[in-house]
C-alpha cells in the first residue's frame, strides 16, 4: 500500500516538473517575442488589416453610395441635356441643347459637368439609348453618376407608368412604433463590412500569425542547432508542448484584445465567448496544420512556402458554407444564433487536433 | 585602354553574379528534392483548385444573417424565427411593409431586403412585358478635360485651354458625328441580353463595368474595380518566390554562410544580385506565364516589375537587420501588407481622383482596359518604385557587414548602424534627405488611408502629430548619422533641412505631388525651409546633452506646433 502511494506521490512529482518544463520553454519563447517587440508589430499588423479593410469599404462606399456619406452635391451638379428628349429633360434642372456640339462646347469650357444625349425620346414604346459623357479623373465624374443613375431610375419608372405597367417593387420600413424610417442605400454595406468582412479577416490573421510563429519557433530551433541543448534538458514531447503553447497563448492574448478594441470603437459584439471560441478553435486547427508542415518540412524555407500555399487555398473555402468558421463568427458576433450548436463541437475538434499534433511533430 | 578595363571589370563582376546564382540554386536543388518538390507541386494544385472551386460556388459568408419573421424570404442572407426577429415583413397592394428594431442589424437587412424586392419586381415586369418594360439603356463615354487647380477643392478652368480647346471641340464635334453612327450600331446592342445580365448580376458587388449600354440599375462611376483582382493575379505568385528569396537569404545570415562569401574575393553586390537572380527571373516568368493564361498584355511586367523589385531589396534589408527567425517573420508580414496596400489603394480610386494613378496598378489596368501605353503615367508610377529599390539595396550592402547583421541590437538601433555606414559627413545629409522622400511620401501616404477613416474632429490634429513624427523620425535619423561619423551637428542639421525642402520641391514638379504637399501645407515658398532647419536646430542643441529620444520628441513638439499653427492661421484668414 506504501509503495502504491509512493509510486502515486513520484508520478505526481515527475507530472509537476514535466509542465514547469513545458510552461519554462513557453516563456523563454514567449520572453524573446516580448525583448524582440514582436508583439508590437503584431498589433500593428491587426491594426493595418483593420484599417485597410476599412479604406476598401470606404472607397466603395465613396464611389457606389455616397449618399450613405452625405456627400452627394445634387445642387453643385450642372447637367447639360441634348437632342429632342422633353421628359428626360424636365428629370434634370439644367441646359437644353439642340445639339450635342453646343453641348460639348460648354462641357469643356467648364460650364456644365455633365452631358445626356439622346436624340429621339420613344415614349410608348421602343427603347431610349441614354449616352452620358463625363469628366475623365474628376471627382465631379463619381458624383455625377449617381446622380444621374438616381433620376434615370426615375425617367425609368416614369416610362413604365406612360406605358401602363403595374407599379411594384416598394418596401416601407417603420419603426416599433409605427413611424415611417428612411435609410439610405448602402447602410447594409458598413454593416457587412465589420462583420462579415473585418472581424473574420481579424480571426483568420490570427491564426496565420500563430503558426507562422509556430514553424518559426520549431525551424529557428532546428537551424541554428539550440534543439540539441533543449534536448538534453527536456523531452522531445515537452520541447514541442512547450512550443504549442508558446504559440496558442498568442491567439489566447490577442483574440480578446482585438475584440475589446472593437467594442471601444463601438461595435456591438454579441456572443462574446461564443465568438472568442471560434476564434479561438480556428487558430488552434491553423497550428495543427502548421505542426504537420513543420514535421514533413524540416526546414523554415519549406514549412513557411508550404503553409503560405495552404493558406491561399483554405482561406477562400472558410466562406462558401453557412457552417463554415467565417460564416458562423459573422452570424454569432452579429447576433444571430443559426448554426451556434456547433461552437462547442468545433472547439473540442480543435483541441483533439492540438493534442494529436503534439503526437505528431518531430523534432 | 580605360575603356577595354571597364568591360573586364563588368565581365568579372557578371561571372561572379553568376556563380553565386549557381549556387543558390544548387542549394535549392539539394533542399528541394524530388520527392518534396512533387509534394509542393501536389499542394499548390490542391490549393488552386480550392481556390478555384470557392470562386465558383460563390462567397456567401452573410448566409442567415439576418432573422426575419412575417413573410418568408426565398434568400440566403434571411432566416425565418418566430422570436425577436431583426425585421416584420408583411405584404401589401404596391410591395412589403417591414417593421425594423432600430438596431444597425435590423437597418442592414431592411436595406438588402429593399434590393431584393426591387429585384424581384424588375425580373417579373420582364417575364410580363420582355424588354418594353426596359424602356431606358444608358453607357457612359469618358471624356478628358484640363482642370487648372488653385487650391485644395477651388478648381477653374483657364481662358487658354478653352480658346486650344476649340480647335480640339472641332475635331470631337466631328467625332461626334462618327459616333452618331456608332450611336446608332450601339442600339443593335440585343436589349435582351443588357437586362438578362442586370437581372444576373444585380445581387453582385457593384465592381463590374460594362463596356456597352447598361440599364440604369446597373449604371455606375467609371472605375477598374473590376479588373483590380486581375492584379492580384499578377502580384501574388510573385510574393512566394520573394518568400523563398528572404527565407534562403536568412538561412544564410543566421548559419554564417554570408560571412564566408563575404570574406571571399566577391563584391557584396555580386553575392546579393548573384542570390538574388535566380528568383527574380522566377518572378519574370511568373508574370510573364500570368499575362498568357490571362491573355493580357505582356507589358505586364513593366508595371509588376518595379514593385517586385522594390519588395526583393526591402527583404533583403529586413533579413539584414532581423535578430530572429520570428522578428523577421513579423517584420516581413507587417511591410508586406503596408507595401501591397500602398500599391492597391491609389488603384481603388481609379478614374476618379488624379492621385490613383499614383499606382502602377491603375496604370496597368488601364492598359487592359483601353490597349494605350501611358508613358507619362508608366513613369511617375513606377520611378518611385525603381528608386526605392535602388536606395533600399544601396543601404542592404552597406549593412551586409558581420558587424551590423549580427549585432544583438534593438532594430532602430540597427537601423541607425545600418545608416552611419554611409552617411558619413554632412554633404552626404543633402543627399540622404532628398532620397528620403520616396519613404516618407509612402509612410505619409499610408497615414491619411489610415487616419482619414477616424472622426473629423480627431483625424487632423493626429495626422499632422503623426505627419511631424515620421518627418522628424526620416531627418533625425540621417543628421544623428551623420553627426556619430563627423561630429559636426549644427552643418549636418542644415544640409539635411536644406536636402528635404529640396526632395518637397522636386516633388511639387509633379501634379499629383502638388496636390500632396499643398495638403501637407508644404508648398508655401520658403516656409518649410524654415520649418525643418527650426526642428533640426533644437534637434541638434538637445541630442548631444540629452540624447537622441529626448531631441527627437522636442522635435516632433515644435514640428506639430508649427504646421498645427499655420493650419490654424490659413483656416482663420479663409484660406
Amino acid at each position: 500500500m506504501k509503495d502504491l502511494r509512493d509510486s502515486k506521490d513520484s508520478r505526481d512529482s515527475r507530472d509537476l516538473s514535466n509542465y514547469r518544463r513545458i510552461i519554462a520553454i513557453a516563456l523563454k519563447d514567449l520572453r524573446s517575442m516580448l525583448k524582440e517587440r514582436t508583439f508590437v508589430s503584431v498589433i500593428l499588423l491587426l491594426v493595418f488589416v483593420a484599417s485597410f479593410a476599412s479604406v476598401l469599404t470606404f472607397g466603395l462606399l465613396v464611389l457606389y453610395n455616397p449618399t450613405y456619406l452625405n456627400i452627394l452635391f445634387e445642387n453643385e451638379l450642372k447637367v447639360g441635356v441634348a437632342g429632342d428628349a422633353p421628359v428626360l429633360q424636365s428629370f434634370f434642372d439644367g441646359k437644353h441643347y439642340f445639339s450635342i456640339e453646343d453641348a460639348l462646347y460648354d462641357f469643356y469650357s467648364g460650364k456644365i459637368d455633365v452631358v445626356l444625349w439622346l436624340p429621339k425620346e420613344n415614349l410608348t414604346s421602343g427603347a431610349n439609348y441614354v449616352k452620358v459623357f463625363l469628366p475623365r479623373d474628376e471627382v465631379k465624374s463619381v458624383q455625377a453618376s449617381i446622380v444621374i443613375k438616381k433620376k434615370l431610375l426615375e425617367y425609368q419608372d416614369c416610362l413604365r407608368k406612360v406605358r401602363k405597367m403595374p407599379v411594384g417593387g416598394d418596401l416601407r420600413i417603420y419603426t416599433a412604433d409605427y413611424e415611417r424610417l428612411e435609410i439610405p442605400e448602402g447602410v447594409s454595406m458598413v454593416f457587412k463590412f465589420i462583420y462579415v468582412v473585418l472581424i473574420p479577416l481579424m480571426m483568420i490573421t490570427t491564426a496565420v500569425i500563430a503558426s507562422g510563429l509556430f514553424i518559426d519557433l520549431i525551424t529557428e530551433e532546428r537551424e541554428t542547432g539550440t534543439i540539441d541543448l533543449l534536448i538534453a534538458a527536456c523531452k522531445k514531447e515537452e520541447i514541442i508542448s512547450g512550443k504549442i503553447l508558446a504559440s496558442i497563448l498568442l491567439p489566447v492574448i490577442l483574440t480578446p484584445i482585438w475584440l475589446l478594441l472593437l467594442i471601444m470603437n463601438g461595435v456591438e459584439i454579441h456572443n462574446f465567448f461564443a465568438v472568442l471560441s471560434i476564434s479561438y478553435s480556428f487558430s488552434f486547427f491553423m497550428i495543427s496544420i502548421s505542426a504537420l508542415i513543420v514535421t514533413f518540412f524540416k526546414d523554415r524555407e519549406r514549412s513557411q512556402l508550404v503553409f503560405s500555399l495552404v493558406t491561399v487555398g483554405l482561406m477562400p473555402i472558410l466562406f462558401i458554407h453557412p457552417f463554415m468558421p467565417s460564416p458562423l463568427i459573422t452570424r454569432l458576433s452579429a447576433g444571430s444564433e443559426f448554426g451556434a450548436e456547433l461552437t462547442p463541437l468545433y472547439f473540442i475538434i480543435s483541441l483533439i487536433l492540438l493534442y494529436s499534433s503534439k503526437k505528431v511533430v518531430k523534432i | 585602354m580605360m575603356m577595354s578595363l571597364e568591360i573586364q571589370k563588368l565581365s568579372a563582376s557578371m561571372t561572379g553574379i553568376l556563380k553565386i546564382s549557381a549556387i543558390e540554386l544548387k542549394k535549392s536543388r539539394k533542399k528541394y528534392s524530388k520527392v518534396s518538390f512533387l509534394a509542393i507541386i501536389l499542394i499548390s494544385l490542391i490549393s488552386i483548385s480550392l481556390l478555384y472551386f470557392a470562386v465558383s460556388s460563390g462567397i456567401k459568408s452573410d448566409s442567415y444573417l439576418y432573422e426575419v419573421s412575417g413573410v418568408q424570404i426565398d434568400d440566403y442572407r434571411f432566416v425565418t424565427v418566430e422570436k425577436n426577429p431583426d425585421i416584420y415583413v408583411t405584404a401589401y397592394r404596391n410591395g412589403y411593409k417591414a417593421i425594423v428594431t432600430g438596431s444597425d442589424k435590423s437597418l442592414a437587412a431592411a436595406d438588402e431586403l429593399r434590393k431584393i424586392i426591387r429585384q424581384n419586381h424588375e425580373i417579373e415586369l420582364y417575364q410580363k412585358f420582355g424588354t418594353e418594360a426596359f424602356p431606358v439603356f444608358v453607357k457612359a463615354e469618358f471624356l478628358e478635360r484640363e482642370v487648372k487647380l488653385q487650391h485644395l477643392n477651388n478648381s477653374r478652368f483657364s481662358i487658354p485651354q478653352i480658346e486650344r480647346k476649340a480647335s480640339e471641340i472641332q475635331s470631337i464635334e466631328s467625332g461626334v458625328s462618327k459616333s452618331d453612327k456608332s450611336y446608332r450600331n450601339d442600339k443593335s446592342d440585343n436589349p435582351a441580353k443588357i437586362i438578362s445580365e442586370s437581372l444576373k448580376g444585380s445581387f453582385d458587388l457593384p465592381i463590374k463595368q460594362k463596356s456597352g449600354y447598361t440599364t440604369p440599375s446597373d449604371f455606375n462611376p467609371q472605375s477598374l474595380l473590376g479588373k483590380m483582382f486581375l492584379a492580384f493575379f499578377f502580384i501574388i505568385p510573385s510574393y512566394f518566390t520573394i518568400q523563398l528569396f528572404s527565407a534562403s537569404f536568412l538561412e544564410d545570415k543566421t548559419l554564417r554562410r554570408l560571412d564566408v562569401l563575404l570574406s571571399t574575393p566577391l563584391k557584396p553586390v555580386e553575392i546579393y544580385l548573384g542570390k538574388m537572380l535566380p528568383y527574380l527571373a522566377f518572378s519574370v516568368f511568373l508574370i510573364l506565364s500570368t499575362s498568357l493564361i490571362l491573355n493580357e498584355s505582356l507589358l505586364a511586367l513593366l508595371f509588376i516589375l518595379p514593385f517586385i523589385l522594390f519588395a526583393f531589396s526591402l527583404q533583403t534589408y529586413i533579413v539584414l537587420l532581423s535578430r530572429s527567425y520570428k522578428e523577421m517573420t513579423f517584420l516581413i508580414m507587417v511591410s508586406s501588407f503596408i507595401i501591397t496596400a500602398y500599391l492597391f489603394i491609389p488603384a481603388i480610386f481609379s478614374g476618379t481622383i488624379p492621385v490613383s494613378k499614383i499606382s502602377p496598378i491603375t496604370n496597368m489596368l488601364s492598359l487592359f482596359e483601353t490597349g494605350r501605353f501611358d508613358l507619362n503615367g508608366y513613369i511617375l508610377s513606377t520611378s518611385q518604385f525603381y528608386i526605392l529599390f535602388a536606395i533600399l539595396s544601396f543601404t542592404s550592402l552597406k549593412t551586409m557587414n558581420p558587424e551590423v547583421m549580427h549585432s544583438s541590437a534593438g532594430i532602430e538601433r540597427k537601423i541607425l548602424a545600418s545608416l552611419q555606414r554611409w552617411i558619413k559627413r554632412p554633404v552626404d545629409c543633402l543627399l540622404a534627405s532628398i532620397l528620403a522622400i520616396p519613404f516618407v511620401f509612402i509612410v505619409e501616404f499610408m497615414l491619411i488611408s489610415v487616419i482619414f477613416s477616424m472622426p473629423p474632429q480627431y483625424s487632423i490634429p493626429v495626422f499632422i502629430l503623426a505627419i511631424s513624427l515620421v518627418e522628424e523620425l526620416f531627418k533625425t535619423s540621417i543628421v544623428y548619422s551623420a553627426y556619430k561619423n563627423s561630429g559636426k551637428i549644427i552643418l549636418s542639421s542644415f544640409l539635411t533641412a536644406l536636402g528635404f525642402f529640396v526632395g518637397e520641391k522636386i516633388l511639387t514638379v509633379i501634379e499629383i505631388g502638388r496636390n500632396y504637399m499643398n495638403f501637407l501645407l508644404a508648398g508655401y515658398l520658403l516656409l518649410p525651409l524654415v520649418l525643418h532647419v527650426i526642428s533640426l536646430l533644437v534637434f541638434a542643441l538637445l541630442v548631444e546633452r540629452k540624447g537622441y529620444c529626448f531631441a527627437f520628441g522636442f522635435a516632433v513638439v515644435v514640428h506639430f506646433i508649427y504646421d498645427y499653427g499655420i493650419l490654424l492661421i490659413l483656416g482663420g484668414a479663409g484660406l
